[in-house]
């Protein structure tokens, strides 16, 4: 029996579209192959060839309609039989045949077939004698227009109906569709069940991991992600001078160093904070094991300069000053080294939006990172930790944070006039799929932490302050968008800041 | 070409035998990227798409080998070059764009070597004759809070921007100062540098917009940050610029060259 | 064909501009009253496509290059008068081909480096007047690998793997050198200029002896960009002034590929050598774009290669 992988071709109002992959499939052996007359006898005969189906449906028996199927692969040396005939009946169809051609062997890239008569589906047998056709490729037939050309009145029986399916075999074959059918109900809403400009609910945890300075562990739906900071003390070798480390961390668009050359060594690029982000195994299965893709590196160099860019870490904090009392802080006292954080993102299990959720497992990461007090000592003429005391980093107290959109641009339909787009805040690994335009907001809230307690900070202003916004591929979004999702982006920093507080990070 | 110095200096079809190729440096920073578009090739079958063609962006840097930097700089060409080019008019093909830094004042800096990369790879795709659905053009804006000190700038490079807000009195600090194309002194000397990229209607294709003040972090860096207002009325005037001027240029570049 | 060269610099039409002179062109009324026949619609040429998610704006130039609109004939026609380096096939396109190998039904062939290879099926393969194709086995041509094969583009679709050709007539065929042999087809001019485009349909014998009596000079295929063929096809417009430069000092003759190659051959290697040359650097220096149209330029070259 016929497998059920065939494909409706449908009628003349589909005539311009090319995208219907015709599937070929083998009703049984192959060893008809010399059977040219292809007469059957309904199913008997169906088994052993190999053809195309194509929906006539619609189609009155008595007009004379004409089915033109190209093959676009010119090695095949595809025959269509002399007659083909309707799946399960007598009926025969008689191929017109080139004047100059032989009948029944068609070796140029087209045929035509008039047929008549009222037909549910039309089989064509293709006899193959040339074992390109038996090729993994699928056939396409591109042109199969069935244009009636009505002789007498008679009006077409009614369209067959659609075939219908379930919903979760209509969001595997066509995702873009299921979305868009999703988001143009009123109101909007998303396959996940999300309103467009809801975010998913987020859990923090810090300070798990027992060897890093400073570690946090954020999920937020099934995105999670491990962050751990681990400071390495660098010492400055006695000639050096110690601005060339500290003019990254200064500048954050342009490094010039004394020393010229880039990748010199990790501090001495980019700063004294380096950042590594990886995409461990089985986060994702786009992402299999291997070097750092194209995202993890991209990921690597944006919170590489989003450290910078919001200058979190003081600059001080980080300096490791030549005095015995750390209470006296003398304007002359010499930097004999620095601490050099490095900052580890592993990406545990992604499905969308790993920058924001990375970002916040590093500010909250550092938020609760110890290192170990650090001092010169004289004598033995290097930098000494001291195992009990420890300090927390000063970071700033207004704390930015990033929030994410993705754009999907909806069809044109008669109730939306034109073609609308929809932003969808804190996307999903399917909806980022379908998305080909991103937003990046970062920005600081007017809360900050103050002896845990949330207060309202003496530099509050009015508005929302960004500090960084990064809009990258397609062309729909509008400049006005962008101005109602900052206000999305504070009301999502705000919660940020909230749950940081739950974390209880108060200095020791 | 006129001489301007915000007009950049582009050398069409350098090299012979790739498709379309294109020298561009910028007038005020005297970055230079070389840049090459070859296509519609043959693709690797790993890469085909069934009704769309593969688009490839590599960039090369001046110095040292290719890192992280590059791969997020060629992954912010392709995004913006996949809502320009029409790739469904040669399915499972390759078009590869290289970029290579010839020159640049600071081969570390994001913002000064965005804006060359995607003006040279936009006009190197036209010479080529890849199917592309509009043009776009990019450009940088530096914003200040005084004049900038000690450096040189070009006629018409630094202008006054009315700040976005209720009131409309234009007074001195209501006004933020705009300096296009700046170099990297006057970067130095920023509050936010901007790069943005709009197609010949207006579209937005790319924003690139950052901080960059100077300073030691911690907590003096508490109350950096623009208003998004501010940021809209800079944006408009940046969308000016490139659906003006830039598209001005590219006209004036191509009218050089025979068509028959 | 285009109907005029633009010396000038009409206006630069870029991707996506709007031409408003089409729109109106596109749904003609009804019936015109003065010739009281139909007008027909607007046909797309090449560079334009119609953009069906710009309703005011339906038709989208996707190249940049000038807009040539010809109206006189019985069609309106519009396109985008462009080159683009690259070769893009297109139907009835004369191309240069070289063979790669022979399978059961078809010749594969080389149309452009990094791109697919194309085919000539035996069925498309004439080779007498009286239409005999190749595809019975001893009317085939036994093609060693390398030959050169002019032939016309017949199907091209961007979903179809293969560009197919065909050879539909003597015109076309393999080509071969065919200087100094007594039994040549008559559709070969001599002239001390120039040659125009002539080939010869392999018969072993002609083969044979012509390869005996020239046995030191092989034809040369050059690659040339796409502005350069067009301007080697137009011999007496745009390419006038290189090809008689070279013509006047070096008598040669010439078949021109759409695909960008070009079979060179003359009475001698050296000359053969000079003429590659001159082409060559002329292609490189771009000189087309200069203001005479490479006439100077033209004559330095051909000064500097054939020597004065």
């Amino acid at each position: 029996m016929v497998s059920s992988s065939r494909i409706q071709c449908k009628g003349a109002a589909d005539a311009l579209g090319y995208c219907h992959p015709v599937r070929r499939w083998w009703v049984g052996d192959d060893d008809d192959d010399d059977d040219d007359d292809g007469d059957g006898d309904g199913d008997g005969d169906d088994e052993g060839k190999e053809g195309v189906a194509v929906n006539a449906s619609g189609v009155d028996k008595s007009h004379a309609c004409e089915l033109v199927a190209i093959s676009p692969y010119p090695t095949a040396e595809a025959t269509w039989p002399s007659s083909a005939f309707l799946l399960g009946s007598d009926l025969k169809l008689k191929p017109k045949s080139k004047p100059d051609v032989e009948p029944c062997k068609q070796t140029t890239h087209f045929q035509m077939l008039h047929f008549e008569g009222s037909l549910d589906w039309v089989f064509l047998p293709v006899l193959s004698t040339s074992a390109s056709l038996v090729s993994t490729k699928p056939l396409f037939s591109p042109m199969s227009s069935l244009t009636p050309q009505v002789d007498s009145g008679e009006s077409l029986p009614p369209p067959p109906p659609p075939l219908t399916f379930s919903t979760s075999l209509f969001r595997q074959i066509s995702p873009a569709l299921y979305l868009q059918r999703h988001l143009l109900h009123s109101p909007p809403t998303r396959p996940n069940g999300r309103s467009p400009s809801q975010c998913r609910d987020f859990t923090l945890t810090t300070n798990s991991l027992s060897h890093a300075h400073g570690s946090a562990v954020v999920r937020a739906g099934d995105t999670a992600v491990v962050c751990g900071i681990r400071g390495e003390v660098l010492t400055i070798a006695p000639g050096d001078d110690p601005s060339r480390f500290e003019s990254y961390h200064s500048s954050p668009t342009s490094a010039t160093h004394a020393c010229g050359s880039r990748g010199a060594g990790g501090a001495s690029w980019g700063g004294l904070i380096v950042t590594n982000v990886e995409l461990s195994t089985g986060c994702s299965k786009k992402y299999p094991l291997g070097p750092p893709g194209g995202l993890a590196q991209t990921l690597s160099d944006q919170l590489h300069e989003l450290v910078n860019v919001t200058k979190l870490v003081s600059l001080d904090s980080l300096r490791i000053y030549d005095r015995e009392d750390y209470s006296d802080v003398t304007p002359n006292a010499k930097i004999k080294g620095y601490w050099s954080l490095y900052i580890d993102v592993l990406c545990i299990s992604l499905d969308g939006n790993i920058l924001d959720a990375a970002w916040y497992a590093i500010v909250a990461a550092l938020k609760s990172s110890r290192l170990p007090l650090a001092s010169w000592n004289q004598t033995e003429e290097r930098v000494f930790c001291d195992s009990s005391l420890y300090h927390p980093l000063s970071l700033r107290r207004s704390l930015p944070f990033t929030t994410t959109f993705a754009l999907i641009s909806l069809p044109h339909s008669d109730d939306n006039g034109g073609g609308t787009t929809v932003l969808l805040n804190d996307p999903d690994s399917y909806e980022e799929d379908e998305a080909c335009e991103f937003l990046t907001i970062l920005s600081t809230t007017d809360f900050e932490i103050v002896e845990g307690e949330l207060s309202r900070s003496p530099l509050a202003g009015l508005r929302t302050r960004v500090e960084k916004i990064e809009k990258r591929g397609g062309c729909k979004i509008g400049l006005r968008q962008i101005e109602s999702c900052t206000h999305q982006a504070t009301s999502k920093a705000a919660r940020y800041i909230q749950s940081l507080m739950k974390e209880q990070l108060t200095p020791i | 070409m006129t001489s301007s110095p915000l007009v950049p200096e582009i050398s069409l079809n350098p090299l012979p035998q790739s498709d379309g190729s294109c020298q561009y440096t910028c007038p005020t920073s005297r970055t230079t990227i070389l840049t090459s578009v070859n296509g519609p090739l043959e693709v690797r079958p790993k890469d085909e798409l069934p009704n769309h063609a593969t688009i490839e962006v590599i960039v090369k840097p001046g110095i040292g080998v290719a890192g992280v930097r590059e791969t997020r700089l060629s992954s912010l060409i392709h995004s913006t070059l996949k809502s320009l080019i029409l790739t469904n008019h040669h399915p499972r093909t390759l078009i590869q764009v290289v970029a290579q830094i010839v020159q640049a004042e600071d081969h570390t800096s994001l913002p000064l070597l965005l804006t060359p990369l995607l003006n040279c790879t936009i006009l190197s795709l036209l010479i080529a004759g890849i199917p592309m659905r509009t043009v776009g053009w990019s450009v940088h804006l530096a914003v200040l809070q005084h004049p900038p000190k000690t450096v040189k700038t070009a006629e018409g490079q630094v202008f006054r921007l009315g700040r976005g807000g209720e009131d409309e009195m234009e007074t001195e600090e209501s006004e933020q100062i705009v300096v296009r194309n700046p170099n990297g002194e006057i970067l130095g000397q920023a509050e936010s540098s901007h790069t943005v990229t709009f197609s010949k209607e207006g579209e937005v294709l790319l924003i690139e917009s950052m901080e960059c003040s100077q300073g030691s972090g911690g907590q003096s860096a508490d109350g950096q940050g623009w208003d998004i207002s501010d940021f809209l009325r800079l944006a408009e005037e940046g969308k000016r610029i490139c659906c003006e001027e830039g598209v001005e240029i590219i006209r004036e570049a191509l009218a050089d060259r025979k068509v028959f | 064909m285009a109907t005029t060269m633009s010396l000038d610099s009409p206006e630069i039409v870029l991707p996506g501009d709007y031409l408003p002179q089409l729109s109106p062109l596109l749904n003609p009324p009804q019936t015109d009253p003065e010739t009281n026949t139909k007008p027909r619609s607007l046909r797309l040429g090449p560079g334009l496509t119609l953009s069906p998610s710009t309703p005011s704006t339906p038709i989208l130039p996707y190249r940049y290059g000038t807009l040539n609109l010809l109206t006189h004939i019985k069609r309106p026609t519009a396109s985008i008068l462009s080159t683009p380096r690259h070769y893009h096939p297109s139907t009835n396109d004369p191309v240069l081909v070289t063979l790669l190998r022979t399978t059961a039904e078809q010749f594969i062939v080389q149309l452009t480096p990094y791109t697919p290879p194309a085919i000539i099926p035996f069925e498309n393969y004439i080779i007498n007047n009286a239409g005999t194709t190749a595809s019975a086995r001893k009317s085939r041509p036994n093609l060693p690998i390398g030959a050169t094969i002019y032939a016309r583009v017949s199907v091209v679709h961007k979903h179809l793997e293969a560009v197919e050709l065909s050879v539909p007539d003597l015109n076309y065929g393999e080509v071969i050198s065919q200087k100094n042999t007594s039994t040549t087809p008559s559709n070969q001019k001599n002239s001390n200029k120039k040659e125009s485009q002539s080939t010869s349909v392999s018969s072993g014998t002609t083969g044979a002896a012509s390869l005996a009596n020239r046995a030191e000079v092989t034809p040369y295929i050059l690659s040339i960009s796409q502005p350069m063929t067009k301007l080697l096809s137009a011999e007496e417009t745009l390419g006038k002034p290189l090809l008689s430069a070279v013509a006047a000092k070096v008598p040669f003759e010439m078949i021109v590929g759409r695909n960008g190659r070009v079979w060179i051959d003359a009475a001698t290697q050296k000359e053969v050598i000079k003429v590659v040359r001159c082409f060559k650097e002329f292609d490189e220096a771009e000189a087309w774009n200069d203001e005479d149209g490479g006439l100077v330029k033209g004559r330095e070259i051909v000064g500097k290669v054939c020597g004065k």
